[in-house]
């Protein structure tokens, strides 16, 4: 069982910790946290201390709202927003927004999918839970940011967040690619650590034989992009990511046996490879604000599977 | 027959059978190997030309594959992205030494009325698509009888015989109506208010996309907690997507009747799951709504 099963559990497909106890169960800090609401500082103030880690895009709110207490969700189901909410929360920061996907723009709304796309938007703007989910914002006026990982300082945090959770900074390779070298272990056993380590069970999927010794793994957390993940590829045994398109990468490490050259790839989801840097959030947000409450929830793998 | 001639027939017959040439060639549409005017020898139909297929098509004599998705990677199947590339050039090294000829079958197979990837999908489902006017593209069915999601998690993963996919939603909802989706040509939830649940193909994860591509899986977990669950069983591109070209393989022989023809299927590109995770039911449902 990963270090998740310390902590409470709030939804199947999302745990809570609050504060101290949630940075101490993860490992990320020792000591408690001082809470406090006395000189709240702005949303933007606090997104702001993070602009080494990310880019933050305003989703809902306003970034001048002064701010209660930080929710950080890398899954941010209505579920979640709940108990953001009951925990005092006037902030959501997220890799994700709480809306399903990014509003289309002008081009796609001329386009020749634009009478299939409006009536996809017009949809899931009556659809129940887009209107429960904004009600739901409004009426607790939370503002919410969308984070995006960068490399700001020549690292990318998302990468750096999940080797840190591997046990793997130490094992970097120089170079442009995110290519760890950690003792050597089998397919096997890095199915296991994506299991133990990130959280991964219904949705951990993978290609390869089972005994393949590695010795290298590209790390690609989110959705690997085919270009940039088959060259990265070429400089690793193995690729762990989150989520990828079956007809590219899949297709390339699936062939690469038969090549000659093979080639393996263990996936989480995209989800659970977004919760480390959820948590480096987090930590660094304790660190530029020790008296703002801070609650952090941890995703659980929104798959399950049955067999036949 | 020569591959350019089996091509060009192809698209009469579909014309004649209700489905005329498009206005505007399709990108995807065309060989992306070896010598069009060589003489076939056999054709193999597939889900996707992975090396195996070929290697296997090759040991068959069979020298034509018509493949539904791509060979070299991406979409476009412009490798210029490969470059020395040891995986591509290995496969481009077979495909040139076994003078194989590789057409994609993907933008017709879609055109065709009904579409042959869907029909096929269903007729693997063992389910007859609800009589809707207008058709939508993507089938609603009403299943024969109410099933919980399990249920239906586990009737789908035998009839096509997947162990890689992946469910979301309670599994105790029940379902009675289904959306059915194959490769990455998957039901939009908000778009079909009364469907229960999609047995679909590959669906971005996240709400990285542009709407209306969008967390579907997200958006099934904050139905639930509306109170109006909903669930998806993601059977994988090759899940929903390979076996169906036994379709195409069975047109092609109602005319070209002196070639071997048979479907090679691609297979799940994803190892069985390990022992523990073949069965992971959630431990704890979604929490009461506050």
């Amino acid at each position: 069982m990963s270090d998740m099963g310390k902590l409470s559990l709030l939804s199947r497909r999302t745990l809570c910790v609050t504060g101290a106890q949630a940075l101490v169960a993860t490992g990320l800090i020792g000591p408690a946290v001082a809470r406090g609401r006395n000189g709240a500082p702005a949303a933007s103030a606090v997104v702001s201390a993070l602009s080494d880690l990310c880019s933050a895009e305003l989703v809902a709110g306003r970034a001048d709202a002064a701010v209660t207490g930080v929710a950080l969700i890398a899954d941010p189901t209505l579920a979640a927003l709940r108990q953001a909410v009951a925990a005092g929360c006037s902030l959501v920061l997220s890799p994700e927004t709480p809306y399903y996907g990014r509003p289309a723009d002008a081009a796609a709304a001329a386009g020749p999918f634009a009478a299939l796309a409006e009536s996809a938007a017009k949809a899931l703007r009556e659809s129940p839970a887009l209107e429960a989910k904004r009600a739901f914002v409004d009426q607790h006026d939370l503002t919410i940011f969308r984070l995006t990982p960068s490399n700001a300082s020549g690292k990318d945090a998302s990468v750096e967040a999940v080797a840190a959770r591997l046990g793997w900074t130490r094992y970097r390779v120089p170079g442009e690619h995110p290519v760890y070298r950690p003792p050597a272990m089998t397919l096997a056993a890095l199915v296991q650590l994506a299991h133990a380590r990130l959280g991964a069970s219904g949705g951990l999927r993978f290609i390869g034989d089972p005994a393949m010794r590695l010795t290298s793994v590209l790390l690609v957390p989110g959705t690997s992009e085919v270009v940039s993940t088959i060259h990265g590829l070429a400089h690793a045994d193995a690729l762990l990511t989150g989520d990828m398109r079956e007809w590219e990468v899949v297709e390339y490490v699936h062939d690469s046996a038969e090549a000659g050259y093979p080639k393996a790839l263990v996936s989480t989801g995209r989800i659970l490879s977004e919760q480390p840097f959820v948590e480096r959030c987090a930590l660094a947000l304790s660190q530029a604000f020790s008296n703002l409450p801070r609650h952090s929830f941890l995703a659980a793998d929104p798959f399950w599977r049955v067999q036949a | 027959m020569t591959p350019r001639e089996l091509v060009d027939l192809i698209y009469r017959k579909a014309a004649e059978v209700g489905t005329p040439p498009s206005p505007v060639p399709s990108r995807r549409d065309t060989f992306k190997a070896g010598d069009p005017d060589a003489q076939i020898t056999g054709i193999a139909t597939t889900g996707m030309s992975t090396f195996r297929v070929l290697r296997r098509a090759a040991a068959e004599g069979r020298n034509f594959i018509i493949t539904h998705e791509d060979t070299y990677f991406r979409d476009n199947d412009i490798p210029d992205f490969l470059a020395d590339d040891p995986i591509y050039l290995a496969k481009k090294a077979f495909i040139e030494r076994n003078k194989l000829i590789i057409w994609r079958d993907h933008d017709l197979a879609h055109r065709m009325r009904p579409d042959q990837l869907f029909a096929g999908q269903l007729r693997i489902l063992g389910w007859t698509a609800d009589k809707i006017e207008p058709a939508p593209r993507m089938p609603i069915v009403t299943l024969p009888e109410p099933m919980t999601l399990r249920a239906l998690a586990r009737y789908a993963a035998q009839r096509t015989g997947t162990h890689s996919h992946r469910v979301t939603g309670d599994p105790d909802m029940i379902v009675r109506k289904v959306a059915v989706g194959v490769g990455y040509a998957f039901p939009s939830l908000p778009s079909f208010p009364d469907v229960d649940a999609i047995v679909g193909g590959e669906s971005a994860e996240g709400s990285a996309g542009t709407l209306p591509t969008m967390d579907q899986s997200a958006f099934a977990a904050d139905m639930t907690t509306v109170g109006r669950p909903r669930g998806i069983v993601f059977l994988g591109h090759m899940g929903t997507e390979d076996a169906p070209m036994t379709l195409v393989a069975e047109w092609l022989r109602g005319f070209v009747p002196n070639i071997p023809i048979a479907f090679l299927p691609a297979g799940e590109p994803f190892h069985r799951p390990l022992s523990g995770f073949e069965n992971t039911l959630p431990a704890l449902r979604m929490p009461a709504a506050k």
